[in-house]
């Protein structure tokens, strides 16, 4: 695309208003271009100042003690939670060994996402539906980050003897990220890679026998939906 | 409807937490101080539930977002970085964010029978530029900035920063075309950003 054209679309990137193929423009050129940069830090002043200008309005009364309340159940549960995050990052790291690499069904992929999606510069890039049109959901992480999170909805209902699987793409073709199940509405779940993950070409989920796919590394159902990282 | 009266929650911040600074509250939120969670939900309650009852009319779900908003600072206080920006700079894009989400999780699950109201959009987005009264100084001068857009260039823009839509989805919910809608945002905010410039100058 025109080199004008991108920049005029700084303005809508501080607004989070672009889809992932205009974002990555906006993003090559802020790499290479320091007006640019500039231009960017005083549009997102200026749209930061958009909250300020909501209506002001008064918490409901008993909204604070609630917050304590779970707060403080949150705080007895916290090395619990410490505990299972450390048996995570233990089992993660074993599962990556053996070329594994999606973990879920625990409180982990969540956490990671509100993680990441607090850091004001983690990248969204929605979901291709495939198997179904009403699938919708997106991948976010950050540039430098081997770590990622899917948040999915509206997956369609598997049989017990099948299981969604993951395939991280780079230019040396798929490599199974693990093998998944979606129970909730909406879900998340977790990847890790090998490298970071702004440097594959794209993910994917097929559809597959609940013990993978048996062509190894390349899928045998049908795509469930794809994830461009890298413009094509 | 919930309860418009001022910006920041409480006026009780109880003791001598009132007056200490962001970062020593979020040093003592680290260690999982209860009083500091509440000193800085007294100062902050007020924006956050603002910012997501921006996004989400129901005041249930602008409670949820604001509970979570809280608890991620409470569980994950190292998240805010504060080289990158003040504390309320932070609550206030989480909790856009968070409203966001929880916004479009909401119609997902409950679709709307028909597009979005811009009535009632544009309702929101009136009480929004004519806010008055004890508000701040600041929160004024933005409101002033906003009305001196154009009425589809206030459209587009709060779509884009409230609802989180793409420029193609605001194409699609206000029926006009896709480069229409992008000349309304790049224009209102090449408009809002002369104008913040020109504030900012001048104090």
């Amino acid at each position: 695309m025109d080199r004008d054209l991108v920049r005029d679309s700084i303005p809508a990137y501080a607004l989070g208003a672009l889809n992932a193929d205009e974002r990555a423009q906006v993003e090559a050129l802020l790499r290479e271009d320091d007006s640019a940069r500039l231009l960017l830090r005083e549009a997102e002043a200026a749209a930061s100042a958009l909250a300020l200008a909501v209506p002001a309005l008064t918490p409901p009364a008993g909204l604070e003690e609630r917050l304590l309340a779970r707060a403080r159940q949150s705080r007895r549960s916290l090395l619990l939670t410490r505990w299972m995050a450390a048996a995570a990052v233990l089992a993660l790291t074993v599962l990556v060994l053996f070329g594994w690499a999606a973990l879920r069904q625990n409180p982990e992929p969540k956490a990671l996402y509100d993680l990441v999606m607090a850091d004001d510069g983690h990248v969204e890039i929605a979901l291709v539906p495939a198997l179904t049109p009403d699938i919708e959901g997106r991948l976010v992480f950050r540039p430098s980050d081997n770590l990622a999170v899917i948040e999915v909805s509206n997956l369609p209902p598997i049989a017990s003897d099948q299981a969604f699987q993951l395939w991280l793409v780079d230019e040396s073709g798929p490599v199974s990220g693990g093998l998944f199940r979606v129970n909730d509405d909406t879900d998340y779940v977790m990847v890790s890679a090998a490298r970071p993950i702004a440097e594959y070409l794209r993910f994917g989920v097929s559809l597959e026998p609940a013990t993978g796919s048996p062509l190894g590394n390349r899928a045998s159902g049908p795509r469930v939906f794809s994830i461009p990282i890298q413009p094509v | 409807m919930p309860d418009r009266t001022r910006p920041g929650g409480s006026d009780l911040i109880s003791g001598s937490l009132a007056s200490v600074p962001d970062e020593a509250l979020m040093a003592q939120l680290r260690r999982h101080d209860e009083a500091a969670l509440r000193a800085l939900y007294q100062r902050y309650g007020g924006l956050v539930y603002s910012i997501a009852s921006r996004t989400l009319p129901e005041s249930q779900d602008a409670e949820e977002v604001t509970q979570d908003v809280f608890l991620r600072l409470w569980k994950h206080a190292a998240a805010w970085d504060p080289a990158r920006g003040t504390l309320a700079a932070w609550l206030a894009a989480t909790a856009r964010h968070a409203a966001i989400d929880q916004y479009r999780r909401k119609q997902r699950r409950e679709p709307a029978p028909g597009p979005l109201s811009m009535d009632e959009h544009t309702a929101l987005w009136e009480t929004l530029v004519t806010a008055s009264g004890d508000d701040s100084d600041r929160q004024q001068r933005v409101a002033a900035m906003l009305q001196r857009l154009e009425a589809p260039q206030r459209e587009a823009i709060v779509l884009a920063y409230f609802y989180g839509m793409a420029q193609s989805e605001i194409a699609e919910h206000l029926h006009r075309p896709l480069g229409t809608v992008k000349s309304h945002i790049r224009q209102g905010m090449e408009r809002l950003r002369q104008i913040w410039l020109a504030q900012e100058g001048t104090g």
